[in-house]
């Protein structure tokens, strides 16, 4: 048996699946100190199955913690950044194209020092020790709580990053160094921005992990724990202690996964409401599609794997105009229990116009008797129109598609889309995301520059497979059923040799 | 016309959109031409018959692979050190400059290079699109010799090369491109205002800063963006426009050979009862066939962008499953003369077709 709970800004939900079987669910009201709910949640499940817990396997948590620390700018700790490249890159200093609040919030420490690899392995320019030990007394002056480095080619190369890092540790033993090869694809300024935001975020993932430790070993389970990771698979708490920035954008992705394995729907489209927003995203082959585009993080560029999902201002608890339009994009959030009309507060809420149209029985109805009923009418076109646009926007096939409706707020999407053949609302749909985070599978990536003049394509292939396969037992993978998944080859163009950028990514099951 | 910071977002798009299909991904590029504009002040773009005959200009850009510069980052003085050292070789001052390729990312280097010198950016380039190699620009056809030339790296490290024609020269600074961490800066083809004027696109630059400000319109669609095409191509040196296709990528096949790119893109028709249109890309787009007919051919340009999003699609990011919309757009005049498809038409490229103008194909 597993467990997977799933923390979205607005509810906190914690499935126990058993096989294929969703055999107990629970769905509370994300607390503020996100801790609380994922313990109400978790506390609900494992009463229903009672002493069965003990047959529990594994735990798996999709959290949005890190992201929202990210995007509200709230938890982060100081944290500089070393990059090894000069005289490479010195129009573009670390941070060089964030919003100055996040740079700001992290207190600006950037520093750039000689170093770096060619793409061939050659040094652009050797370490200087001394220009390196200068950064490192500013960076003590400093509040910077940890300390990222990143270094030119340092995917293929990762020694410079190394050296940096040993020279660091021998001068502040207890500082936290985050390496930006551990982290990241080709793409120097997209590696480093995730590895700085990585640092700043260690002394959060601390806590997060410390405390969901507490809690699972006060309900006396043993069994270890994971988090979703925004590509679909899982990885070890001791690795989310490190690198917290890999659960980014991992709750879409467990919704839409989720939505998958209820439904068996393997392509179609998904729609995923929550409590102040929707998530309208395409599933190909049970995952979702990929996004094609670097992908902005509070405002940061990044080059993480990431779902390809479209964001609408609507949930349950988005607030109504008097008038029944626009509904949304302000939302009641986590206060929809006691600020919702049908739950006894005095804001006219999504959820309240379902009710009132008899979509769903929630809460007191009789406290919607003086909402008109043209207003009704109104909001629910208007949700309508939304979901409908979305799901036309995201849809890239022009022959109808099944959709799946999952999510808290699955009642607000009607019975017809056009485009869409049919609509399904699979049993637990309320709580796919957290079924998504409970399929446990693990990966695993290699990236190298292959040279086919040296080298042979297969050989290339098996050695890059070999090191993906690697780091994907290193994530926790049973070795028996561990697949190569996908292999990527994009030729550097221009180039007098023949040079391909090779990706193998190896995906297992997690091994418990 | 000014230049503004601003502006040089809708250049890189414009000049993506231009590249069809190379060029690389424009961001480092625009993020450090926004930079230097707006340190340095805008830049004039000069239309070319706002030019002194007399007057000294020299093309500056990038040789080798882009991609290599979204991991290696420039230093950002490169173009100045090989414009100085190119200068003091020739004993004569750059006066303006020109991109000797509108499309990727040389159309921003040019600016940054203008900027700091404070110099104009002629309104034209070499290509209208971009081409593999320097031999293949307009400059060179019309029997510019490009050198001698300069090539820099981050450090200031440079060769002068002297070479009989283009074609050498293009062969030997690739390697030392390679020597350089594979990307180096140039600085190349000194010419006179009355010879630039001859041997130029005019009204290139123009023509892709308003096309990256269609792209980026809030509401564009890719439909909507070919009437607005249409329109720009008209009033320049442009030929005709035609919507392709719009359909889905169902294969792509790739191999690299000898520094180029080789794949074929074959994209299934989504809306008409055509068969699959084959696309064969050698670092750009250069040949659509669909049914066994040519759809269009270099040097016309054949340009790709995606149907959601409108954002122009570079040969390295085609997948599976995108949904594109294909356009071709008439190459101008001064590339489509005799001597030109020489070096530019499709038999040039190894395709065992005569070049047919867009506007003459079905």
């Amino acid at each position: 048996m597993r467990v997977g709970i799933d923390v979205g800004g607005t509810h906190t939900d914690a499935v126990i699946v058993h096989g294929e079987q969703v055999i107990a669910f629970h769905k509370v009201v994300t607390s503020r100190d996100i801790t609380g709910g994922i313990l109400d949640a978790l506390r609900a499940v494992l009463d229903t199955v009672g002493p069965e817990r003990d047959r529990i396997d594994a735990v798996m948590l999709g959290t949005t913690q890190f992201t929202n620390a990210v995007v509200e700018r709230r938890q982060l700790s100081q944290a500089a950044v070393i990059r090894l490249g000069l005289p490479s890159g010195k129009c573009l200093p670390p941070m060089v194209d964030w919003p100055e609040d996040l740079a700001m919030a992290l207190g600006n420490h950037g520093y750039m020092v000689h170093g770096g690899n060619e793409f061939d392995g050659s040094e652009i320019s050797p370490l200087d020790g001394t220009e390196l030990e200068k950064v490192f007394a500013r960076i003590a002056g400093t509040d910077a709580r940890a300390v990222a480095i990143s270094s030119v080619f340092s995917p293929l190369s990762p020694q410079m990053e190394m050296t940096a890092a040993r020279l660091l540790k021998a001068r502040m033993p207890e500082m936290p160094v985050v390496l930006s090869h551990e982290l990241g694809r080709l793409g120097l300024l997209e590696r480093e921005n995730a590895a700085l935001l990585n640092a700043s975020l260690l002394r959060l993932s601390a806590r997060v992990v410390n405390a969901f430790e507490e809690a699972l070993s006060g309900f006396n389970i043993e069994a270890p724990f994971f988090f979703s990771q925004n590509d679909g698979t899982v990885m070890p708490s001791h690795r989310v202690r490190r690198f917290p920035v890999l659960t980014f954008s991992s709750g879409p992705t467990n919704s839409m996964r989720g939505a998958a394995h209820l439904s068996g729907i393997n392509d179609g489209m998904v729609v995923d409401v929550g409590g102040t927003t929707t998530d309208v995203g395409m599933l190909i082959a049970g995952f979702p599609r990929e996004s094609s585009v670097n992908v902005e993080i509070g405002g940061v560029r990044s080059n993480f794997r990431m779902p390809d999902v479209l964001s609408v201002g609507l949930g349950g608890g988005s607030i109504v105009a008097g008038n029944g339009r626009p509904v949304g994009p302000r939302s009641v959030g986590r206060r929809l229990g006691e600020e919702a009309l049908c739950f006894g507060g005095d804001i006219l809420t999504a959820t309240d116009i379902a009710v009132a149209a008899g979509r769903v029985e929630l809460g007191d109805s009789a406290a919607l008797g003086e909402v008109p009923a043209e207003v009704v009418d109104t909001a629910i076109a208007a949700m309508q129109e939304q979901v409908a646009r979305a799901v036309e926007k995201m849809k890239t096939r022009p022959a109808p598609l099944p959709l799946i409706v999952v999510g808290g707020g699955e009642f607000l999407v009607g019975d017809s889309i056009p485009g869409i053949s049919e609509i399904r609302r699979p049993p637990h749909c309320g709580v796919a995301n957290a079924v998504g985070a409970s399929l446990a599978k693990v990966s695993g990536e290699c990236e190298l520059l292959h040279h086919p003049g040296t080298e042979s394509r297969e050989k290339a292939i098996a050695r890059a497979g070999a090191t993906a396969r690697q780091n994907a037992l290193a994530g926790g993978a049973a070795p028996d059923c561990l697949e190569i998944a996908s292999i990527d080859e994009i030729p550097l163009p221009y180039m007098p040799e023949e040079t391909v950028r090779l990706r193998v990514r190896a995906v297992g099951d997690l091994a418990i | 016309m000014k230049i503004s910071p601003d502006d040089m977002d809708d250049i890189a798009t414009g000049s993506s959109f231009l590249a069809t299909g190379g060029g690389g991904d424009p961001y480092v590029g625009a993020l450090i031409a926004r930079r230097m504009l707006a340190a340095y002040g805008d830049v004039e773009l000069l239309a070319l018959d706002e030019l002194h005959d007399e007057a000294i200009v020299v093309a500056v850009g990038g040789i080798g692979a882009p991609t290599i510069s979204l991991e290696k980052l420039p230093n950002g003085r490169e173009q100045e050190w090989a414009l100085e050292r190119l200068e003091a070789c020739a004993g004569k001052k750059a006066d303006a400059l020109i991109a000797f390729e509108v499309g990727g990312i040389n159309s921003l280097l040019t600016f940054m290079a203008a900027a700091r010198r404070r110099i104009p950016v002629l309104d034209g380039d070499g290509m209208g699109r971009a081409l593999p190699e320097m031999q293949m620009t307009t400059f060179s056809i019309n029997g510019v010799n490009g050198t001698p030339m300069v090539v820099v790296d981050e450090h200031g490290n440079n060769a002068i090369v002297t070479a009989n024609d283009t074609a050498k020269a293009e062969r030997i600074t690739r390697n030392i491109a390679l020597a350089m961490g594979g990307q180096c800066t140039s600085a190349e083809s000194m010419m006179t205002g009355a010879l630039v004027k001859k041997v130029s696109i005019p009204g290139s630059i123009g023509f892709c800063l308003e096309i990256g400000r269609s792209l980026k319109r809030s509401n564009i669609d890719a439909d909507s963006f070919v009437e607005d095409l249409r329109g720009l191509a008209d009033a320049s040196v442009y030929g005709a426009v035609r919507r392709l296709l719009r359909g889905k990528v169902v294969d792509v096949e790739r191999k690299t050979r000898g520094g180029f790119d080789f794949a074929t893109i074959v994209v299934e028709d989504l809306e008409g009862d055509g068969g699959p249109m084959r696309i064969s890309v050698q670092n750009e787009f250069l040949l659509a066939t669909q049914d066994g007919a040519v759809r269009a051919s270099v040097p016309d340009l054949i340009c790709m962008v995606d149907s959601e999003t409108t954002v122009p699609i570079t040969s390295d990011r085609v997948s599976y499953g995108q949904r594109v919309t294909v356009m071709a757009v008439g190459a101008p005049d001064i590339c489509r003369t005799a001597k030109a498809l020489s070096r530019i038409g499709p038999r040039a490229f190894g395709f065992d077709v005569d070049f047919v103008p867009l506007e003459n194909l079905s």
